[in-house]
């Protein structure tokens, strides 16, 4: 079964160097794989690299190790202006915060055509421009009048909106959605996730979406991997991972998750974990999870698990589940 | 029960039959938006406005500015003309401020100083910013090493108070108008700069710059676009107070004999030569001392107004 | 003043509160009501800018200083007192003793110039009547009560030496060192990590069953809700719609922003990938808030009633159970609950 897999990783690494000679490890060998048409889940808690990861791979920062494959091309060279407008048109990204995300002294109309106006190769005369602009911003259901307002005129949710008109505009193959509705309300999150989704139909689109919002992470994914600390502690498909989680951590990050049902929430019976998520910079030696696990054998503060396959499709980084 | 009903007197029941006819009018329109359009300089233009005191130092300042430039053109005294017959004259119906120790008319002298001072005021303002972006951008927007080194010189020049620069330029150079201002902005302009550096250090990792990066924006075009724009209001503020302090600058030169040379007026000067007479005849270090308060008081006023008005924190 | 129920520990009336700003008066909170008894925890939801932390903040008077607020109208009886006619010396003592409040960001209540152990021996020695020994006792011992490790190396160290979810356990510990009878907790998750903030929450029940303290939890998350409160109190647009205990609320929600809300969360079950249900526009201006009920611009279910005068309160079936709907007018058009999927009960 052959999948087409639009964007992979190999063992891609982001370290950052801080003052004392100390390295933060904040992806730490990830290898995943984006098929197109498909969206993948990154979940996790903070320090766990997701963020950072989608951050990498559109070349906000440069990678440290390991390679990423574009429609089976290696892309991660040195990236040189032109690379990154050439790259423009194929990955784009959403981000978390809507009153960050916007220039508060451009018009919608100049977010939007930003990408247009900066790059040598793409000639438009101003009514084409208009009209495409105009055609986006019916596409994220917003209207014409919205053209020249400016980002402070409007809410949260049609900020995000227009974020997401502006990364459409590129015509993307891949679009990053880093907690692109942390920061809105229920009722608008809805919105937004119906908008993402509809888009992905029509356009074909491949979206890796990164939340701590582990409901929405499991309604919009089709795979998804779990990430702690820089490293992969779970990958599989959505309905099997939420079916059959095997490794300590995703189990006890489900029994978590808050839910809107109080008979359900009054019965639940808790994973409780020991104290805190570690430092990126002293992560533990071994399995990264190994100082909070309930299971944690001598092997696991020695020596990280390797991913290995528990299922078909579901690969699990842990000692006990590989046994 | 205890709940106050919402609706008064109305009695419940017989509430008219239309009412409950479906309505979704309003949900048409879920969208729409609401307030007119203002643009970011347009709301603190309003916000100005509506602040009283800002307002009546601004028109202050447009009236000193228009006095400077108009009323010695239109009086009948030029400021050095001497009247050796009307000597050390108190305020009168011919001489508005009354007259100095070579009978020259005070008032004119006072409206020709200010072209001076404010000439040189506005001069140093436009040399600070300009430098200030100029290096504050280049360092704040490269960091590392640039920063670092950028910075340790701005903090090695400031470790001399700024007067002491000041003077001491003044001497190496001989005292006139342009070296003056040379020598007050050579050091002014780094408070500019820090403040500058400061914004685009924090503005250069907005999310909107970030967003123009994944477009594939270069160095320049992040620079121009979005780091100036939004880091103006503050430089804008920070001009607003750098005018009080170079007038104050040249009137401590003036007063020390390091000021413009003579026969050119001013405020400096006359309040240096007001000030030797200051028990015989002190109305001629009064108004000269006065308009310079009244300036620099309404720079300063009106730079606070500024402040208020262009602060994003303040929206909501 | 109706029958004094001696299990009532709060009991707010028709609180309204607004802000003057340059640009006007804004209604923060139009007309509150509800009531909590001793023990028992009460979940104030909605979605931001729909006075809910104002609403909390006021009953603690932590309002007023800001940007001019002022309590416009209402009453709010907490042991036999109207806290809204208390002078601020007065309140300041409330706070201190009987209601305390803790904040999203730690940082709020704690002073990162002193050390923890200080901060928390110092409130408890105000207004009370303890000896430092004793103080310190109890300091440590409510720390230990709220997970953290080593309580007197921790007792030490100042608020930056805490971690996210320590500080948070740091800042309860502040609040309950002295035993109040209620404790607010103003989206005190939010920020967290979802592992971290599960075992905040347990803390909170456990505190509230050990010491029977009242709780008044404010969130935007409704799982929150549905694990730690018993009773729900739905804001929308400076107002409660909708009142109930927190079964009625999720199992027979009444008022149709109540549905839209339950509507747009993700269901349990992904399989079939179904549109979301979302709610079209957003809140609405608080300057010039509307004349009838404020979620008649994004309601489906709208009457020209809706927009021209605010329904009265109709009870539900559940005790205790109301919203605020013409949906129940004996003339309203029929219509049909979208969670539980029956025809809406009209009202005598």
């Amino acid at each position: 079964m052959s999948k087409d897999i639009i964007l992979e990783t190999h063992d891609l690494k982001k370290y950052f160097k801080i003052k004392g000679g100390r390295v933060v490890k904040a992806v730490d060998g990830v290898s995943i794989q984006v098929e197109r048409g498909k969206t993948l889940g990154l979940a996790g808690e903070s320090g766990c690299g997701k963020s950072t990861l989608g951050r990498t791979l559109i070349r906000i920062y440069e990678p440290s190790g390991g390679a990423i494959t574009l429609n089976g091309k290696d892309v991660s060279g040195k990236s040189t202006k032109r690379f990154r407008q050439e790259l423009a048109r194929s990955i784009q990204m959403i981000f978390q915060d809507p009153y960050a995300c916007l220039n508060p002294r451009m018009t919608v109309s100049q977010i939007i055509s930003e990408g247009w106006d900066l790059n040598r190769d793409i000639h438009m005369t101003p009514a084409e421009k208009k009209e495409r602009v105009l055609g986006l911003l019916q596409t994220v259901g917003l209207n014409k009048e919205h053209a020249n307002r400016f980002p402070h005129e409007f809410s949260g949710g049609q900020r995000q909106r227009i974020g997401i008109a502006r990364a459409l505009s590129m015509h993307p193959e891949l679009i990053i959605c880093d907690e692109p509705i942390s920061a809105l309300d229920v009722s608008i999150q809805a919105q937004v996730m119906n908008l993402l989704l509809n888009l992905q139909r029509e356009q074909q689109l491949s979206y890796i979406f990164v939340a701590h919002d582990l409901s929405m992470v499991r309604y919009i994914s089709d795979t998804v991997a779990v990430m702690y600390l820089g490293s992969i502690m779970e990958y599989a498909s959505n309905g099997e991972l939420y079916g059959h989680p095997q490794h300590p951590y995703t189990k006890a990050l489900f029994s978590a998750i808050p839910v809107a049902n109080p008979k359900t929430e009054k019965k639940r019976n808790r994973i409780q974990l020991e104290g805190e998520i570690p430092s990126p910079i002293n992560a533990p030696k071994g399995c990264k999870f190994c100082t909070r696990c309930p299971y944690a054998k001598p092997v696991c503060h020695e020596k990280p698990p390797a991913l290995k396959e528990c299922a078909p499709g579901h690969l699990v980084a842990c000692h006990l589940v590989n046994e | 029960m205890d709940e106050k009903l919402n609706v008064k007197d109305i009695d419940l029941r017989n509430l008219d039959d239309t009412l409950f006819e479906k309505d979704d009018s309003a949900y048409a329109d879920a969208d729409k938006l609401n307030r007119p359009s203002v643009t970011y300089w347009s709301d603190a233009w309003r916000r100005f406005r509506g602040n009283k005191v800002a307002m009546v130092s601004a028109v202050i300042l447009v009236l000193v500015i228009f006095m400077a430039v108009f009323q010695p053109m239109a009086s009948p005294y030029t400021y050095d003309e001497q009247d050796l017959f009307a000597i050390n004259q108190g305020p009168s119906s011919e001489h508005w401020f009354g007259t100095d120790e070579l009978g020259r008319d005070i008032f004119v002298r006072c409206w020709e100083g200010a072209r001076v001072s404010l000439l040189i005021a506005f001069v140093v303002a436009v040399l600070n910013g300009t430098i200030g972006i100029l290096y504050g951008g280049i360092a704040g927007y490269f960091g590392g090493l640039a920063d670092n080194v950028m910075m340790r010189f701005c903090e090695l020049i400031a470790s001399i108070p700024q007067m002491l620069w000041v003077v001491l330029l003044i001497l190496i150079m001989r005292p006139g108008i342009f070296p003056i201002i040379i020598a007050i902005a050579a050091t002014g302009w780094i408070g500019t700069a820090r403040l500058f550096r400061g914004q685009v250090f924090s503005l250069k990792e907005s999310e909107f710059v970030m967003a123009s990066r994944t477009m594939g924006a270069g160095s320049i075009w992040i620079i121009l676009k979005h780091l100036l724009p939004n880091a103006m209001s503050p430089i804008i503020i920070s001009m607003a107070n750098v005018i009080p302090g170079a007038i104050f600058s040249e009137a401590f030169l003036s007063y020390i004999g390091l000021g413009v040379p003579l026969p050119t007026a001013s405020w400096g000067i006359l309040a240096s030569d007001g000030a030797n007479k200051l028990l015989s005849y002190p109305y001629q270090l009064f108004f000269p001392s006065l308009l310079i308060c009244i300036t620099m008081l309404c720079f300063n006023l009106m730079g606070d107004g500024l402040r208020d008005a262009l602060d994003p924190r303040m929206r909501q | 003043m109706s029958r004094r129920n001696e299990n009532i520990l709060l009991d707010v009336r028709n609180i309204s509160f607004s802000f003057r700003t340059y640009a006007g008066e804004v209604q923060a909170v139009r007309g509150v009501s509800f009531r909590l008894e001793r023990g028992k925890s009460l979940g104030i939801v909605g979605e931001s800018g729909c006075g809910k932390s104002v609403t909390a903040k006021s009953i603690v008077g932590l309002n007023t200083p800001e940007p001019r607020g002022f309590l416009k109208d209402g009453e709010i009886w907490f042991e036999g007192n109207d806290l809204a006619k208390f002078s601020d010396r007065q309140m300041r003592k409330i706070r201190a003793r009987e209601i305390r409040m803790i904040f999203q960001d730690p940082m709020t209540s704690l002073n990162p110039t002193m050390p923890v152990g200080k901060q928390i021996m110092e409130g408890i020695l105000k207004y009370g009547d303890k000896t430092k020994q004793e103080a310190k006792k109890i300091t440590l011992d409510t720390l230990a009560m709220a997970g953290i490790p080593s309580p007197e190396d921790r007792f030490k160290q100042y608020p930056h030496e805490f971690s996210g979810g320590m500080r948070q356990r740091a800042m309860i510990a502040l609040a309950m060192a002295v035993n109040p009878k209620l404790l607010i907790a103003d989206e005190p998750t939010t920020a967290l990590d979802v592992t971290i903030q599960a075992q905040i929450l347990d803390l909170i029940k456990e505190i509230q069953k050990k010491y029977h303290t009242s709780v008044i939890m404010i969130t935007h998350d409704l799982g929150v809700v549905a694990n730690i409160a018993d009773d729900i109190a739905v804001m929308y647009a400076g107002k409660v719609v909708e009142y109930g205990a927190a079964e009625d609320i999720f199992e027979h929600p009444a008022h149709p922003y109540t549905w839209g809300v339950l509507q747009s969360i993700p269901p349990e079950d992904t399989s079939s990938r179904e549109p979301l249900r979302p709610i079209l526009g957003t809140p609405p201006d608080l300057f010039d808030p509307p004349e009838g009920c404020p979620f008649a611009a994004r309601c489906p279910y709208a009457m020209k009633a809706c927009t021209s005068l605010y329904p009265p309160v109709y009870t539900q079936t559940g005790e205790s159970h109301w919203a605020s709907c013409w949906l129940y007018h004996q003339k309203a058009m029929p219509a049909v609950n979208p969670i539980t999927e029956e025809e809406v009960a009209k009202h005598e």
